[in-house]
């Protein structure tokens, strides 16, 4: 037989896959000092493991802040910095334009009402199309909680 | 707006064990877990749009829920967070290998909650991160790396941490047995 006892980590590990060894298995086999230390690990991980769960002693719905919606929008720094980039470029270029505007009106003079109108209909367009994007974003985020993944 | 409060009573169903957990683990019976689970989820909801799909949404909870502990203890009980690289966690008692006697296959017999009773006694030697990694790994079954995802301790640390209160835990349970024998 193998005289050298386990060490503690492999205590540890036997305890927990109940392998190891052949050499080493056989010394456990053999000898009641390593035997107890295993047999104290393994009470241990089962008391672990069946130990009761502890429960919150309050009401799942005093978890939900009030103001959900809200909450989600107003903190989405990422959200806001868009927003910040967008509106300041828009505003540059309505400051531009207001500022140069003698000398490039000659751009504008030849632009037709309907091209007018095709502009606005696609400006309108892409800001739909944005919203739509984050809308749907955040409902992602929420349908993943139906998910296997999450712990039950 | 009906639609969300479900969703968001859906999440936290789904998370609340795993949350009440890490905050009874890390806090004991603190007279302000309800005002900090609270806040773990406020935290959850407020954050929720930055949520990257990294990693499990479950995760996630978990490691707002450490941080959120992790950071009440260091403000109010900063003595229960210091774990030095080197520090032997040490009984009070006389080393347990020693003296014990064999675990009584008797304690099979006893029901989950006397169990229960019996390791929470056992756990009170064990500073608070300690009492949660074994938790995570022996209870909730997460693997070495969500656990490092969770508390944002390397790897390494993890498994260190889990070594050493295991070790502590042996020992007190060896010692618990052999006083009931003596
Ligand atoms: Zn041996």
């Amino acid at each position: 037989m193998n005289q050298v006892h386990l060490n503690e980590e492999q205590f540890q590990d036997y305890a927990i896959t109940g392998i190891a060894d052949p050499g080493v298995m056989q010394h456990v086999a053999g000898c009641a000092r390593c035997q107890m230390q295993i047999k104290a690990y393994q009470t241990l991980y089962s008391y672990i493991r069946e130990a009761e769960t502890p429960t919150l002693d309050f009401k799942t719905d005093d978890l939900i802040p009030e103001r959900l919606p809200a909450i989600n929008k107003e903190d989405s720094e990422e959200a806001w910095y868009l927003y910040g980039f967008l509106f300041g470029t828009v505003a540059l270029l309505v400051a531009g334009l207001i500022g140069f505007w003698g000398t490039i009106r000659w751009v504008f003079m030849d632009i037709t009402p309907f091209a007018i109108i095709i502009g606005l209909l696609l400006l309108s367009g892409i800001l739909m199309t944005q919203s739509l994007e984050m809308y749907r974003n955040y409902q992602k985020k929420l349908t993943a909680l139906n998910r296997k993944e999450i712990a039950t | 707006m009906d639609g969300d409060r479900h969703a968001a009573a859906l999440l936290v169903r789904r998370t609340e064990k795993l949350v009440a957990q890490i905050v009874f683990k890390m806090l004991g019976n603190h007279p302000d877990r309800k005002d900090l689970t609270q806040d773990i989820y406020l935290k959850t909801f407020r954050y929720l749009p930055r949520f990257r799909f990294q990693c499990k949404l479950s995760t996630w909870v978990a490691q707002i829920s450490y941080t959120t502990c992790l950071d009440h203890l260091q403000k109010y009980r900063p003595e229960l967070t210091t774990i030095s690289a080197g520090e032997e966690l040490l009984l009070s008692n006389t080393c347990a290998q020693e003296i014990a006697g064999d675990i009584p296959d008797a304690s099979q017999l006893l029901s989950i909650k006397e169990r229960s009773v019996i390791l929470e006694k056992l756990s009170t030697t064990l500073p608070p991160v300690y009492r949660t990694l074994i938790t995570l790994f022996h209870k909730e079954e997460l693997s070495v790396e969500e656990i490092r995802d969770i508390t944002g301790l390397p790897v390494g640390t993890v498994k260190n941490y889990l070594f050493r209160a295991r070790k502590v835990l042996k020992e007190s349970l060896l010692n618990h047995y052999s006083k009931e024998d003596l």
